[in-house]
């Protein structure tokens, strides 16, 4: 049985060495290991060319750059992003507002086509108008679009109102 | 030559040029030998040396102090020369091309006769047999160790070095050497 290769070149134990006493093949290659160790100790050391700093120093310096051009990259994809979801919020609201007041400005149209019909108004019935022209008023002076919004709604429903009370009206007379 | 002070891996983290560069003289003759003596090229040498410390600054924070510098910057430099043997072997086989083992500048009995047994060797035998005999001879590691660095069992170097020497045993005058 031969030594283990990996020991051979290194401090052998006293059972090792007399198997290599006897064993020319280890022998052989315990040698020729110390051999090739002893070399390894006599290699110089090859300086590189300065070069080769140069080019490293660059490469460093060109991807620091790179890293911080990235930082700005994704700084100013997060202001646009945001920049576009706030515009596109506005928008939207800005639709269903819209569409709102054209469904409130239908139905107060309607009502006001019925109401037409009708010539002489009860004491009740004018009252309701009078609140319909305060309101009315209010929504000639208003601004904002909501305020308007809310101010159709309420003129809807006291039309609403003023249009039960005739339908009421035709219903006593009928009985 | 210059001292190397651990300090400087502190100011090497917070990305200090001038502790990057005394790194550099520091280490870059040794790393720059083993990658020489390896590939036997110095182009591709010094290409390797770059990308090897390019890699120790761009990933000098998940290095340890418990261990040695030099071995954490050796075991960088023998991946990346690792790597390039891989890279090589692969674009020979594409191209199907036979590779022809470089032959040494000096004659070979010259060598011998000089005394540099290893230089003879390591011109013999393909770039990847070299890096094995590299770590085995020069750097005193275990198979075990080769193993965990190249991926591969410990008899893959095992068989290598047994092949290597077994190409001296076949020259007369490298016997006569050895004896």
């Amino acid at each position: 049985m031969h030594v283990n290769k990996s020991r051979l070149g290194g401090i052998l134990l006293p059972i090792e060495e007399t198997h290599i006493t006897n064993c020319e093949e280890c022998a052989y290659e315990h040698q020729i290991l110390n051999c090739l160790i002893k070399d390894a100790e006599k290699i110089e050391l090859t300086t590189p060319p300065m070069s080769d700093w140069l080019a490293i120093k660059a490469r460093i310096e060109k991807k620091k750059k790179r890293n911080q051009t990235s930082i700005g990259q994704v700084l100013f994809g997060v202001a646009a992003s945001t920049f576009f979801l706030a515009a596109g919020w506005l928008l939207w609201s800005n639709y269903h507002l819209q569409s709102q007041l054209e469904q409130v400005i239908l139905a107060n149209q309607y009502l006001e086509l019925e109401l037409e019909q009708e010539q002489s108004p009860t004491f009740r019935q004018a009252t309701l108008l009078t609140e319909i022209s305060g309101v009315e008023y209010k929504l000639y002076h208003s601004k904002s679009e909501k305020e308007k919004l809310m101010l159709l709604k309420a003129r809807e429903k006291l039309m609403k109102k003023i249009v039960e009370q005739q339908k009421e009206a035709h219903h006593e007379f009928s009985i | 030559m210059l001292e190397w002070d651990e300090k400087l891996i502190k100011k090497m983290k917070e990305g200090d040029t001038s502790a990057l560069e005394q790194c550099y003289l520091q280490f870059s003759p040794t790393l720059y030998t083993l990658i020489v003596k390896i590939c036997k090229n110095t182009a591709t040498a010094s290409d390797l040396l770059q990308d090897t410390f390019i890699d120790v600054f761009e990933n000098i924070d998940s290095y340890k102090s418990q261990f040695p510098f030099i071995a954490w910057l050796k075991r960088i430099a023998f991946n990346n020369t690792l790597n390039y043997i891989k890279r090589q072997k692969m674009a020979t086989s594409a191209v199907e091309l036979i590779k022809e083992v470089p032959t040494c500048q000096i004659p070979l009995d010259e060598e011998i006769s000089q005394g540099n047994l290893l230089e003879y060797l390591m011109n013999k035998v393909t770039e990847n047999d070299r890096l094995i005999l590299w770590l085995f001879i020069v750097e005193q590691y275990s198979h075990d160790e080769i193993a965990v660095l190249v991926a591969k069992t410990p008899s893959y170097s095992k068989s290598i070095v047994s092949r290597c020497l077994q190409k001296l045993r076949a020259n007369a005058e490298v016997k006569a050497y050895a004896c």
